[in-house]
């Protein structure tokens, strides 16, 4: 049987100017799934992103790996979940790609000859080598994306969150990053507008509208359903209209 | 994107460029000393210093069009200075010029060191430079943020110029600038609170406690010893023994 690695139970949440954003999501994902967390905007999917990593703490209980969160397992939460930003330029922030990449390691106190062989590793695998010396702001946003994952899989995450991982890519840029995502074993949450990105990637998806779960279910059931996606201003992705070109 | 004239991708690739940037802080803070604690009337030592940074700039193949831009830059300073001592100082003429002479030298010697420093050195080797030689971490922490930032900034300021533009329509008068000005501030202001939040954000989830550690990969060589004794010795020779 597997077991749950996020559970999440009546989870609400308001902003500090009163706003209630979440109000009582429960779900749980099992080792190895990827989730698609789909919404229009506003919907509060990144906020509940956030609150996967411990950055936001809501009202009730979010367990990840068994472990509830709460101030004192905050370091230990955070090194289990990796949380890659929509935009890249908000995730690295040293002034080189080398001190991005070693700035997770540097936090958890790992030898620096063992984070300089897991940045040749990680590098390696996300065709990234020769960018150490670079700075992020000589990169393409492409590049950027490639070098935020980095960033976070160096870490080695049981957990990956992804927030609009395909925001802004080209359709070159965002099919090398599927297949990026599509080798990795890790857990996923992915919380995205790219309802094809869904349906290619993820085994179950979560629609929330108005910081409620609307429906949850097999990808190809809720994506199909038009006037449900459509009462939530999303609609069919055009391959299950086209009657379905991935299984 | 329109890149800002010092963010250059590479740097030069001369003498000075493989010089270790903390060797090179620490041997131009003493040379600056040096020609700034140099009597204005000691014209030969002013000559050495000169024709020891003329040097510096041939064998490091730095450009001269950023120098000259710098030094013209400082000159309009100078001159104002210039004016005011004229004016407000009661002093015969010439002491009025040797005040000018020692403000004019002693500017022009420190931006030439600095422009060099800079050109010879990519500036996030300068920030680790400055972490290695124990400058508050805060301080080096806001130049690193300063610079990996002020692009995604400039850019920012000229995508808001570029909507305000798309919507003006003929010339404007000096008082609606200053408001376009004051509007685009504030939108840049409010923008970059966000993003900052957005970086904390992602510092936390990094596992962030405080303390903003990097990797330490300069090493001293034997090219660095020889360039820091070489200068000391010139020091030496031109402040002391002349």
């Amino acid at each position: 049987m597997k077991t749950h690695v996020i559970d999440v139970h009546n989870l609400s949440f308001s902003y500090p100017n009163g706003k209630k954003v979440l109000k009582g999501i429960s779900f749980a994902v099992e080792q190895e799934e990827r989730l698609g967390i789909i919404g229009p905007n506003g919907a509060g999917k990144s906020t509940l992103l956030y609150h996967l990593n411990g950055l936001y703490r809501g009202e009730s209980r979010v367990g990840i790996l068994g472990m509830e969160i709460n101030k004192d397992n905050l370091k230990a939460i955070r090194a289990k979940v990796g949380l890659v930003f929509q935009d890249p330029n908000d995730q690295l922030f040293m002034a080189t790609v080398r001190d991005d990449i070693a700035f997770g390691l540097l936090n958890r106190k790992v030898p620096r000859e063992k984070i300089e062989e897991k940045m040749m590793e990680v590098l390696q695998y996300m065709n990234l080598e020769g960018y150490e010396e670079l700075s992020s702001f000589h990169l393409s946003l492409g590049e950027m994306k490639r070098v935020a994952l980095a960033t976070v899989l160096v870490m080695e995450p049981e957990i990956l969150i992804f927030d609009e991982p395909s925001a802004s890519l080209d359709p070159g840029q965002r099919r090398s990053l599927i297949g990026v995502l599509k080798d990795l074993r890790q857990t996923m949450v992915i919380a995205t507008h790219d309802l094809e990105m869904v349906l290619e990637l993820c085994h179950r998806v979560l629609l929330l509208h108005d910081g409620e779960v609307k429906a949850e279910g097999p990808c190809k059931e809720i994506l199909s359903d038009q006037r449900l996606l459509e009462q939530c201003s999303l609609e069919v992705p055009p391959s299950l209209r086209m009657g379905g070109v991935f299984p | 994107m329109t890149t800002l004239f010092f963010f250059p991708k590479s740097q030069t690739r001369g003498y000075l460029s493989e010089v270790d940037p903390r060797v090179k802080i620490l041997v131009f803070i003493a040379l600056i000393l040096g020609m700034v604690l140099t009597s204005p009337l000691e014209f030969l030592k002013f000559g050495l210093f000169f024709a020891l940074l003329f040097f510096l700039i041939i064998q490091s193949r730095v450009s001269w069009k950023p120098i000259i831009f710098r030094i013209l830059l400082v000159s309009v300073m100078i001159v104002f200075i210039g004016v005011i001592v004229l004016i407000f100082q009661r002093r015969p003429v010439s002491q009025n010029l040797m005040v000018m002479w020692n403000i004019s030298v002693k500017t022009i010697c420190v931006v030439v060191s600095l422009s060099l420093l800079t050109q010879t050195t990519e500036f996030y080797r300068l920030i680790k430079a400055l972490e290695s030689l124990r400058v508050p971490r805060l301080f080096v922490s806001l130049l690193g943020f300063t610079y990996r930032y002020l692009q995604l900034l400039y850019d920012e300021i000229i995508r808001v110029k570029r909507a305000i533009d798309s919507r003006s329509f003929g010339k404007k008068r000096k008082m609606e600038n200053v408001k376009l000005l004051e509007k685009t501030l504030v939108h840049v202001f409010l923008r970059t609170f966000d993003r900052s939040e957005r970086i904390y954000a992602a510092m936390l989830s990094r596992g962030y406690d405080g303390t903003l550690s990097t990797m330490d990969f300069l090493s001293l060589k034997k090219k660095d010893f020889v360039f820091a004794g070489v200068i000391a010795v010139f020091l030496l020779v031109v402040l002391v023994l002349i």
